[in-house]
């Protein structure tokens, strides 16, 4: 046996490109890319991106170490602001006079550059990869966290998430390799915890082995917690919703032992509380929305006053809207729908769409001599609407110097299609950076002046030319607004 | 040695054995510890339950006599920046551990105060000192935990304390500090804390220093709590539309030094098991919630007790019609 303390998830990680289980096609990618980095015009950057424990970083490195190439990895647990990384990768990626071997640069977690101390990283990087003589491999979980200039000069790789079925092939060959006695049903029970994360799988293995009594690893010794907290959720739900008479003692225990913040669990019986009601129930259902509402008002005064103490408020109120209001037997449901299940926004699109409008209101604000609050509340509105006229939009972008990602942001909710939304907002930003580059731009302050204050036809004016451009899209949208409508409408009664 | 110590200190466990409650998961972690081996952990769960105690039992296990070479504790809280990760922790982690141990153990407590910014930080730090680093992370709720943390490590779910996981560990420290208490008084211990030991012990030791032999009045005093049967009588006053017994029993509540805010507090918790109608009870702790924010929110704390009263009078008055 080799030292026991290492990690399998290190241990075995693959030397070869062919070695990387799942994504086939990525791998493939990936390794076209890295045939293809020393002709000219090529590509010197990939972004590999997907879902945690999916073989991204494994990826990079057995193609590295199959193409005998030197690594240089920088990763979140390392400083990289500007300077840093410039002095570290700059150089690295620069010159390779001294040595003949190729240097990769692995830019690890690079959709998590932050604030101060890691100030103007990503510009660096943008520049680096443009400049940059040697392969640059970033990594991320998550692309939209990364700019779109930044991704317009890489190779962009999609990995996703492994499936249970080559999960549990990876984990039958290591314990064979560990020399681990390992019951077919625990196999799989590791793989599908998993979730698609192949390395918390092989954690989950190694942990199982660790702690396993000699009689080898049974399928009733598989207790990682992600899979107790799916279940508890399930078990609390059913107490809530269910048709068992409760406690409300023992209701509010079990939430109280459950790993999920209220906020969670309040959206968990928010979407189920419909199913529990039949019909003529609606009374009731109404009165149980009305503690829930109660729950939530509790909630937000938790979060609006840092205060935690609220938190039992909600908490009971929560628990017991249903078994309270309840006068016939339950209609009993078993399968509880998650509240992900609904469009649930990309891991950190929100956050992404916030710091845009942020950045926005900014430049407005400066621009407009008002507030920030003011630019926020009443002029992005208004620049939503002005912007469905494009020609009207070049002359704003040209004023308020908008970047592509700030336009796309107030073009967003005329375009479905996110691909096409970003052509425009690039076709706007292109245009207006040649008006600049005619003119001063003095005679259009008139303009965004009347912008902040707007007269009534303006908006009809735009409506016009938006309606006469985008007529069959504006149709579309506005289907699927009413699709969408309806559908909520039938979830909830 | 100091003559006096803080309990909770004083009688953190040094054995897995002596780690109250959570049995299931303690019988994991032995194995661990049996194996000399573990994998990052992540110990959830609400406050005083073990968490803590389990990470420095186990440390004292693994590494005896070299644990305090081989173990740091940082409190997330504190310093929850990234700054924390890129210098203090990666420090530590990147050193040798000492004496014949294969790692050493950091244990972040409240990890989940850590920003996302510093946690991704960590990522990375978690596996490439792997070989002589493990991270014990402590929190509240394992889904405050990004999800790349997660999948490095096993997350275990500690429970609230039964009573008598509690109990047995009171009597124990009862008994090494020469104090006699009754079942009351375990009683009035497990009402108090919440299932959380920590304030359990805190409060034996405070009353510890009034007498040696505790009564549940004393438990009931130091922390400045009220009875529970004061607290039920109280509801039941109102309930049976009795306005001015129950202002009277307020009165004396109050003049004892309980504040309404822990009068709320204790109401909420008590009407629960109320021998009244589901209906009535969500609706009287929807009522007790809303005085409870608006005397937070700066408003007279009497009024606002007197009319959560005469409501419950009210109510009383519409059950019998």
């Amino acid at each position: 046996m080799q030292r026991s303390s290492e990690e399998w998830t290190e241990r075995y990680r693959p030397k070869k490109l062919i070695e990387v289980v799942g994504n086939v096609k990525a791998v493939e990618e990936l390794k076209e890319w890295g045939e293809s980095i020393h002709k000219r015009k090529a590509k010197k950057a990939a972004i590999l991106h997907g879902p945690p424990g999916c073989g991204k970083t494994s990826a990079a490195y057995a193609l590295a170490s199959e193409k005998g190439w030197e690594v240089i990895e920088l990763n979140a647990s390392d400083q990289r602001s500007e300077g840093v990384i410039k002095s570290i990768v700059g150089p690295a990626s620069a010159c390779n006079t001294f040595s003949r071997t190729t240097r990769l640069i692995i830019l690890d977690e690079a959709d998590n550059l932050h604030g101060n101390e890691d100030r103007g990283g990503t510009r660096a990087i943008t520049e680096i990869v443009k400049s940059s003589t040697q392969p640059i491999i970033l990594i991320a979980n998550d692309l939209y966290k990364m700019g779109k200039a930044l991704q317009r000069n890489c190779m962009v790789i999609r990995f996703q998430r492994i499936r249970t079925p080559t999960i549990a092939r990876v984990l039958k060959r290591l314990s064979v390799l560990e020399g681990i006695e390992v019951e077919e049903g625990a196999v799989y029970a590791l793989a599908e915890n998993a979730n698609g994360d192949l390395r918390s799988a092989i954690n989950d293995l190694q942990a199982s082995s660790i702690s396993d009594r000699g009689q080898g690893i049974v399928k009733a010794d598989i207790a990682t917690g992600k899979r107790d907290v799916e279940v508890s959720i399930f078990e609390v739900l059913k107490k809530i919703l269910g048709d068992s008479e409760q406690e409300l003692q023992e209701i509010l225990f079990s939430l109280y032992n459950l790993d999920k913040t209220p906020e969670e669990t309040i959206s968990w019986i928010y979407v189920n509380l419909p199913n529990a009601y039949g019909e003529g129930e609606e009374r009731d259902f109404l009165r149980a929305l009305h503690y829930l509402n109660r729950a939530d008002v509790f909630l937000g005064r938790t979060r609006s006053r840092d205060n935690y103490k609220f938190w039992r408020y909600a908490s009971s109120l929560m628990a017991c809207a249903v078994c309270s209001t309840r006068t016939e037997s339950r209609r009993r449901y078993d399968r509880y729908k998650s509240p992900w299940q609904r469009a649930r926004p990309q891991d950190g699109e929100e956050s992404k769409y916030a710091a845009v409008k942020e950045e926005i209101a900014k430049k407005v604000g400066t621009y407009c001599k008002v507030p920030l609050q003011y630019a926020r509340a009443v002029v992005i509105p208004l620049l939503k609407i002005t912007f469905r006229n494009a020609s009207k939009a070049v002359d704003m972008v040209a004023v308020l110097h908008l970047e592509a990602q700030q336009i796309a942001f107030l073009i967003s909710g005329t375009e479905i299609d996110t691909k096409e939304r970003n052509k425009k907002a690039k076709q706007i930003y292109q245009d207006a950076v040649a008006i600049t580059a005619l003119k001063k731009v003095t005679d259009k302050t008139e303009e965004l002046k009347a912008v902040s204050v707007p007269p009534q036809n303006r908006e009809g004016e735009a409506e016009v030319v938006q309606i006469k451009l985008k007529e069959s899209e504006t149709a579309e949208v506005e289907e699927e607004e009413k699709l969408k409508t309806q559908k909520t409408f039938d979830d909830f009664f | 040695m100091p003559r006096e110590e803080i309990w909770t200190e004083k009688y953190r466990p040094k054995k897995l054995d002596e780690v109250a409650g959570q049995s299931h998961i303690i019988s994991n972690i032995k194995s661990y510890v049996r194996k000399k081996n573990l994998p990052h952990l992540i110990f959830s769960g609400p406050a005083g339950v073990g968490k803590t105690a389990a990470a420095v039992a186990m440390t004292h296990e693994l590494f005896g006599d070299t644990w305090a070479e081989n173990f740091t504790e940082l409190n997330a809280s504190d310093e929850r920046g990234i700054e924390v990760v890129r210098n203090k922790i990666k420090n530590f982690a990147r050193t040798m551990p000492t004496g014949d141990s294969a790692f050493k153990i950091i244990f972040l407590d409240e990890a989940d105060a850590l920003t996302d910014a510093a946690q991704s930080a960590l990522r990375r730090t978690m596996e490439r000192y792997s070989s002589t680093c493990r991270f014990v992370l402590s929190c509240n709720f394992s889904s405050k935990i990004i999800d790349p943390i997660q999948s490095r490590c096993s997350v275990y779910r500690f429970k609230s304390l039964s009573y008598d996981a509690l109990k047995a560990r009171i009597l124990y420290i009862a008994d090494k500090e020469g104090l006699t208490l009754s079942e009351d008084t375990v009683h009035a211990l497990n009402y108090i804390s919440m299932g959380d030991m920590r304030r359990a012990i805190n409060a034996l030791q405070s009353a510890a220093v009034l007498s040696k032999e505790i009564k549940p009045g004393m438990i009931y005093e130091i922390t400045a709590t009220a009875r529970p049967e004061e607290i039920e009588a109280l509801i039941k006053e109102a309930l049976t539309g009795n306005f001015f017994a129950a202002l009277a029993m307020l009165d004396e509540m109050m003049e004892k030094g309980i504040s309404g805010d822990e009068i709320l507090a204790q109401m909420h918790r008590r009407v629960i098991n109320m021998d009244i109608s589901a209906r009535q009870k969500v609706e009287l702790m929807d009522r007790i919630g809303e005085a409870d924010y608006r005397i937070t929110e700066g408003a007279n704390e009497r009024i606002q007790l007197d009319a959560l009263i005469a409501s419950l009078c009210l109510a009383s008055d519409e059950r019998v019609k």
